[in-house]
Formats: C-alpha cells, sequence, structure tokens
C-alpha cells in the first residue's frame, strides 16, 4: 500500500511536466508566428506608405518642373500614426545624389527603403513622423530649392 | 494520498495556456486587420486634386492661348486689354466650376510682353512679295533686331505654284549673320511638297508631304500639315533638339527669300521692328502682308487650393514659340 502513493505522485509530476512541455511549446510557437506575421505586415505597410509620400514628394517636384516662377507647392497627406502598434518617422534625404525616402518603424526595428528620381531636387535630410506629412518645396526666387517632408 | 489536491483545484495550467493563447489569437487579429489596412490603403489613389492642378493649369493655358491669338488677330487695337479681360471671364466661370469640386482656383491677368505680328492672309492665297516698291520685291526683311520669335505659320494654299528645285525656291530665314542662319525652304518635287531645313552648319534634313492643297507648314511648333516633321525640331547629325533659330543669336533678321516662288498665307508674331516699308500698317485689302500691334506674352498667376493641395505659380503664356 504505502507504494500506490509514490506511483501516483510520479505519474502526476510526469503528467504535469508534459503538459507544461507541450503547453509551452505551443505558446512559444504561437507567440513566434505572431511576431514574425506583424514585422512582415510592419514591412508592407511601411511599403505602402512609402510609396504614397514617394508619389508625393515626385508630384510636387512636377509643379515645381513647369518652367513658370512657382510661388508655393505642397501636398498633405494623412497616414496612419502607428504601423500594427509601433511608431514610425520617414528620412527624405539627398544620399550622395540618389535621393532616397528611408521609413523607419522602432519596435521591432524595420527600414525601408525608396529610390526616387535622381532628378528630384533634394539636399540634405528632412524627417517626418507618422501622421499627417505634408510635402512641400523650399521656393527662393520662384525656383524650387529643393523639396521637403514635416508634419502638418 | 490518491489526490494531491482537491479536485477543483487542478488544471490550472491549462486554464493559463488557454488565457495566453486567447491573448496570442487576439494579437493575431490585431495583425491581420493592420494588414487588411494597408491593402485598403494600398489601393488608394494619389492625393486628390493633385493631378486636377495641373489640368486645371492646362485649360487655363489653353484659353489664355486661344484668347490671345483672337486678339491678336482681331482686337489689335488695345489685345491687352481684350486678352485681360478674357482672363476675368475665364477665372469668374472656372472659379465657380471649382467651387462645386471643392477647389478654390484663383487665375489673374498678371501682365503681358507687345509684340508685332505679322501676316499676309489674302484670301485665296498670294505671293509673298513686298508690293510696296514699284516693281513688286522677291528678296526682302520682313523684320529686323528680332529678339524673339513665335507661331510663325505658312500655308501655302497652291503647291502647284512653287518652284521646281531647291535653287530658286522659296525660302524663310532667320539670320543673324551670314554664317549664322536658319532657313526653311519649300519646293515641288513631282507630287510631293519638300520642307527643307537649313543652318550655318549646312543642310540639316527635309521631310515631304503630298502636294495637295493646302499645306499647312508650322515652322516653329515643327508640323508640317500636322504631322511632326523631323528636320524641323531634330538636328539631322546628332539627332539632337533642334527648332527656329537653333545656333542664331538674337538679335537677327528675320527674310523672305524668292517670295514670289509660293503662292498662300503666313502669319508669324515677333519682338522687334517691322519692316515699315514693306508692311501695311494693318490688315489692308489686296495683296499687301501688314504688321499689327500684338501680345508677345501673357503672365498669368495661378492658384489652386484644396485641403490638401495649395500651387501656386505664375505661368508664362507664348504659343507656339520653339522651345
Amino acid at each position: 500500500m504505502t507504494e500506490r502513493g509514490t506511483s501516483t505522485a510520479l505519474s502526476y509530476v510526469l503528467t504535469l511536466s508534459i503538459a507544461t512541455l507541450l503547453v509551452s511549446g505551443l505558446l512559444f510557437a504561437g507567440s513566434t508566428f505572431v511576431e514574425d506575421s506583424r514585422e512582415q505586415v510592419i514591412r508592407q505597410e511601411l511599403q505602402v506608405i512609402g510609396e504614397h509620400l514617394a508619389s508625393n514628394v515626385e508630384q510636387v517636384d512636377r509643379y515645381a518642373d513647369a518652367p513658370e516662377t512657382v510661388h508655393e507647392a505642397s501636398l498633405e497627406q494623412t497616414f496612419p500614426s502607428r504601423v500594427t502598434g509601433t511608431t514610425y518617422d520617414a528620412i527624405l534625404r539627398e544620399n550622395g545624389g540618389d535621393p532616397t525616402l528611408t521609413l523607419r518603424a522602432t519596435d521591432p526595428a524595420v527600414t525601408v527603403e525608396i529610390g526616387l528620381g535622381s532628378d528630384v531636387p533634394i539636399t540634405g535630410e528632412t524627417f517626418a513622423d507618422g501622421g499627417t506629412i505634408a510635402t512641400s518645396c523650399e521656393i527662393s526666387g520662384g525656383t524650387c530649392d529643393r523639396i521637403v517632408i514635416e508634419n502638418a | 494520498m490518491a489526490d494531491l489536491r482537491p479536485r477543483d483545484e487542478r488544471g490550472q495550467i491549462l486554464l493559463i495556456a488557454a488565457f495566453t493563447l486567447a491573448v496570442i489569437f487576439v494579437a493575431l487579429a490585431l495583425v491581420i486587420n493592420s494588414a487588411i489596412f494597408t491593402e485598403n490603403l494600398a489601393s488608394q489613389g494619389e492625393v486628390a486634386g493633385s493631378s486636377e492642378a495641373l489640368t486645371y493649369q492646362h485649360q487655363v493655358r489653353q484659353g489664355v492661348t486661344e484668347a490671345m491669338a483672337y486678339a491678336n488677330r482681331y482686337e489689335y487695337s488695345n489685345p491687352e486689354s481684350s486678352v485681360q479681360a478674357s482672363v476675368v471671364a475665364m477665372n469668374e466661370q472656372g472659379s465657380h466650376q471649382q467651387a462645386t469640386a471643392g477647389q478654390i482656383v484663383d487665375v489673374e491677368f498678371g501682365g503681358s510682353e507687345s509684340g508685332w505680328r505679322i501676316a499676309d492672309n489674302t484670301s485665296g492665297g498670294s505671293t509673298f512679295e513686298n508690293e510696296s516698291t514699284p516693281v513688286a520685291d522677291q528678296d526682302w526683311q520682313l523684320a529686323e533686331a528680332v529678339d524673339r520669335t513665335r507661331d510663325v505659320r505658312i500655308n501655302v494654299t497652291d503647291p502647284s505654284a512653287l518652284s521646281g528645285g531647291p535653287a530658286t525656291a522659296f525660302t524663310l530665314e532667320a539670320n543673324e549673320s551670314l554664317s549664322s542662319v536658319w532657313e526653311v525652304r519649300l519646293w515641288l518635287d513631282g507630287s510631293e511638297v519638300v520642307v527643307d531645313v537649313r543652318t550655318g552648319n549646312g543642310r540639316n534634313g527635309e521631310c515631304r508631304v503630298p502636294a495637295t492643297s493646302p499645306v499647312e507648314v508650322d515652322v516653329t511648333r515643327g508640323l508640317v500639315d500636322g504631322q511632326r516633321c523631323h528636320a524641323l525640331t531634330r538636328s539631322g547629325t546628332g539627332g539632337n533638339r533642334m527648332w527656329w533659330e537653333t545656333g542664331v543669336s538674337a538679335p537677327y533678321d528675320v527674310w523672305v527669300k524668292n517670295g514670289d516662288q509660293v503662292r498662300g498665307n503666313y502669319s508669324m508674331v515677333i519682338q522687334g521692328t517691322p519692316n515699315s516699308d514693306g508692311l501695311s500698317g494693318g490688315p489692308a485689302a489686296g495683296d499687301d502682308p501688314y504688321r499689327t500691334d500684338a501680345i508677345y506674352s501673357t503672365t498669368v498667376r495661378y492658384l489652386y487650393r484644396t485641403s490638401q493641395v495649395t500651387y501656386e505659380t505664375e505661368i508664362e503664356v507664348t504659343p507656339g514659340e520653339a522651345p
């Protein structure tokens, strides 16, 4: 009769540990899957936002490209302020004559780069966070010196 | 010792697992929701009104072009006020229409540059000679000290009157000096009209059209009978862009040569000094070519605004000027 208790305790421990193993395996796989999907969705979303923003930059360039004197040229568009729960920012930079628009999500760290036409007038770097982003021309003497992005 | 705990206290691991799994499913639902939103964002077009700003600007340009053509042709006593009135009317109509679509559009007359219109629009066509001299002069200067020229159009109403070869062909030329010349010659080769372009470097090229009447040569736009003429727009050697007056520095003179070898009409707008002997002072009956005051270019201030788009510019309209 004294051995019955041992057997019950052993099987109880075995059951518990197997159940724990299975459950933690399931949870680990589940959370990894969700995390991977999230990163993928963030990348896609940044890509889409970036393409929209790049098309705004090129449209402003078309406004400025006309041979006439330009007084003002700007476009505003509202984007989501967060992508899949994380904040992000957009950077428009000269990149040594190869203008690039970079979008960076903070957590998880995802970066997407979009190339722009090399004749788009962009110098230095300008930043904007998610939300409403204005793309505009900095004008001097009737011509568009550089295209900048900023939060409106 | 059969049970270590009472029955109702067992199963915590499963409970915690189930709860965590539920949280994971909720997170997954949120992620999928974001993915759907991304697809939605991707399917949206550009910022509303951003293309219309350029489309309407083009319409304004077209409108001003028509207004200038009308003013130069019919309101030559005071062409500027005619164009100004047209711009005001265009603004009133356009801004009402655009306002219904949620856009503010403002078009304002910003000034104009004056010039001269030189034309010979004798009904049925005539030779391109200077009729003011006792004996009609076939080689004569239309204008001197010309800075800019636009809308140079020749309408050959009777191609059969063209000369049979290049040596005596009718020629219109922009002439800075003996070596800096840009010219277009027209002659008849069998059943085809040859449009031949020469520059200071020699012969540039030619294009040919059937000699059905009339043959229209739009010199500054590079069109012959409405079709693009390679010789008028591209240099024959390198295929580089080339237009009326390329290689000729302003100021230059505009000459007609062998004006007796063509029958038709012509017109152009210049900034320079028209030949006051050969050109009468207004549209006259008969064969005489004439000159009138004209508007060379018009500047229009253009503003287009929506909640998302702001575009303000000055449009300079010079219809038919070579780039």
